[in-house]
């Protein structure tokens, strides 16, 4: 690709680069400097840069997740610090639980949206990316899998911690609305 | 990157919520999905999801990257070097790992800088058996440089070692007082941090350096890492070989594992840069206005007077 052509099509994705970086730092200086550093590397890389129909933003991604990783490593120094971004078993999809089955008709989706901000935060980086690129870039599990540079499984996994950290983070919510949620035999008695 | 797939994940060994979950996020084919939300329950779960998810992407969907920061990318790309005589060197992989290391990761290379030196200098005395009969001073004019050239990466390498104990960068001032008390003198010690890309407001010829020689350590410590270039300079007087003015002499090891020296003279002035990569040290030249053009350094070359921007 050529530098030119790198530079127009790689700047329109900076919103999106920009959003993962701070998902993943939650530190706008450091988030900034993340950006700066993929962009920086990906023109270097650009020349080699071949097109195969995911266009240029997975690939800046995947140079952003990178290069948070390693600097996570950097920070502390122990390879084991970053370890879940690639000790997860890739097998595992994760317990196969039923979610809470509110009466969604009752939830109030605009009351949850802040709520739903700070459970986000809690959660830590990986699942917040994998959150990220599922519910705001609508990227598909596979996608996903290719940007993280891991299988597909671990994608799934990390998806349905999150969601259910999430649906755990609203349960009080739900209490106080009165929301019934139909597993919950003791509520249903 | 693997070429993107639309197709349907494999849905047989999924779970009934994982089912729902991947019927709601349009993992599913259309026939497996509807199948999958035929029941009250399921439906009602389906539509969840799909909230959840709308909720989340209005929670993470953020403000956009500030315009100060597209500003200054599109000036650090702008800022890039064009191409060079020499291939710039692909990035490495999983990150920057030589940056990655810091003054460490610099210092870990720079012990290994008298073997790149050596390295650099056996090639040479190879290729000057291999072509002909050299002259006793010619010799030991090649010599000379060797030495110096090797003497040089030892000073680094000893500086950057007693520079590392005494203080772990702490801040400009910490620096500057560390330098100090290793080199017994006052040399500017310049925090890049909020200047990453822009190193060329600090020109070192701009500068005032204590006596005759000096040394620059530039640090940038924000967010990447370290990023560590030691600099020297020379009159040309006191340089034991030609250099020449018209482009930069890099001095790399053959696997390119070792920290790059570059070479290089304005007038009367001879630089030495060690730079933790080739990119790093790209990036330097420029903005220190050193010549656009780089050759391998060789010094057979040298030794046989083939300069041709020697004085």
């Amino acid at each position: 690709m050529q530098r030119a052509e790198f530079e127009l099509r790689a700047l329109e994705h900076l919103d999106a680069v920009h959003r993962l970086a701070l998902q993943l730092t939650r530190r706008p200086d450091e988030a900034a400097d993340l950006v700066q550093e993929t962009y920086l590397r990906a023109l270097r890389s650009a020349e080699s840069f071949e097109e195969r129909g995911g266009g240029i933003r997975p690939w800046l991604f995947t140079i952003a997740h990178n290069l948070f990783i390693t600097r996570r490593k950097r920070e502390a120094r122990a390879p084991s610090a970053v370890g879940e971004f690639f000790d997860a078993d890739p097998r595992s999809a994760g317990p196969d639980e039923p979610p809470p089955a509110w009466d969604l008709s009752s939830l109030d989706w605009e009351h949850v949206d802040e709520r739903l901000k700070r459970a986000i935060d809690d959660l830590s980086p990986e699942h917040r990316e994998a959150l990220l690129l599922w519910g705001v870039e609508g990227m598909k599990y596979r996608e996903i899998a290719d940007v993280l540079e891991t299988p597909i499984g671990t994608v799934m996994s990390r998806l349905h911690r999150a969601r259910r950290a999430l649906a755990a983070a609203l349960e009080p919510m739900r209490r106080e609305m009165g929301i019934v949620d139909r597993n919950d035999k003791t509520e249903d008695q | 990157m693997t070429e993107r797939r639309h197709n349907p994940i494999d849905d047989a060994a999924l779970g009934r919520e994982a089912l729902l979950r991947a019927a709601a996020d349009g993992e599913l084919s259309a026939a497996r999905a509807a199948e999958a939300g035929a029941d009250a329950d399921g439906a009602a779960r389906i539509a969840f999801e799909r909230s959840l998810r709308d909720a989340v992407g209005r929670s993470m969907q953020g403000n956009g990257a500030p315009a100060e920061l597209r500003a200054r990318i599109e000036a650090a790309l702008r800022a890039e070097p064009e191409a060079l005589p020499i291939p710039m060197p692909e990035a490495p992989r999983g990150g920057s790992a030589r940056r990655a290391g810091g003054v460490i990761g610099w210092l870990n290379a720079n012990r290994s800088l008298a073997a790149l030196l050596a390295i650099a200098v056996s090639l040479g005395l190879f290729m000057f058996w291999r072509q002909g009969q050299p002259t006793a001073s010619e010799r030991i004019a090649m010599d000379v440089m060797a030495q110096s050239l090797i003497k040089e990466g030892e000073r680094f390498t000893a500086f950057g070692e007693r520079f590392e104990k005494q203080v772990p960068y702490k801040g400009r001032a910490a620096a500057e007082g560390a330098m100090e008390t290793v080199l017994g003198e006052a040399v500017p010690v310049y925090d890049l941090s909020s200047l990453h890309y822009q190193v060329a407001g600090l020109a070192p010829c701009s500068l005032s350096w204590p006596g005759q020689s000096g040394q620059l350590i530039y640090h940038a410590d924000e967010g990447t890492g370290w990023l560590t270039l030691i600099m020297n300079r020379v009159p040309v007087a006191e340089a034991a070989s030609p250099v020449p003015e018209k482009w930069v002499s890099v001095l790399r090891s053959g696997n390119e594992e070792l920290p790059p020296v570059y070479l290089w003279r304005k007038g009367d002035v001879v630089f030495y840069l060690v730079a933790p990569d080739e990119w790093e040290g790209r990036r330097a030249l420029k903005l220190f206005d050193a010549p656009g053009s780089l050759r391998r350094f060789d010094p057979d070359l040298a030794w046989a007077k083939s300069y041709s921007g020697g004085r």
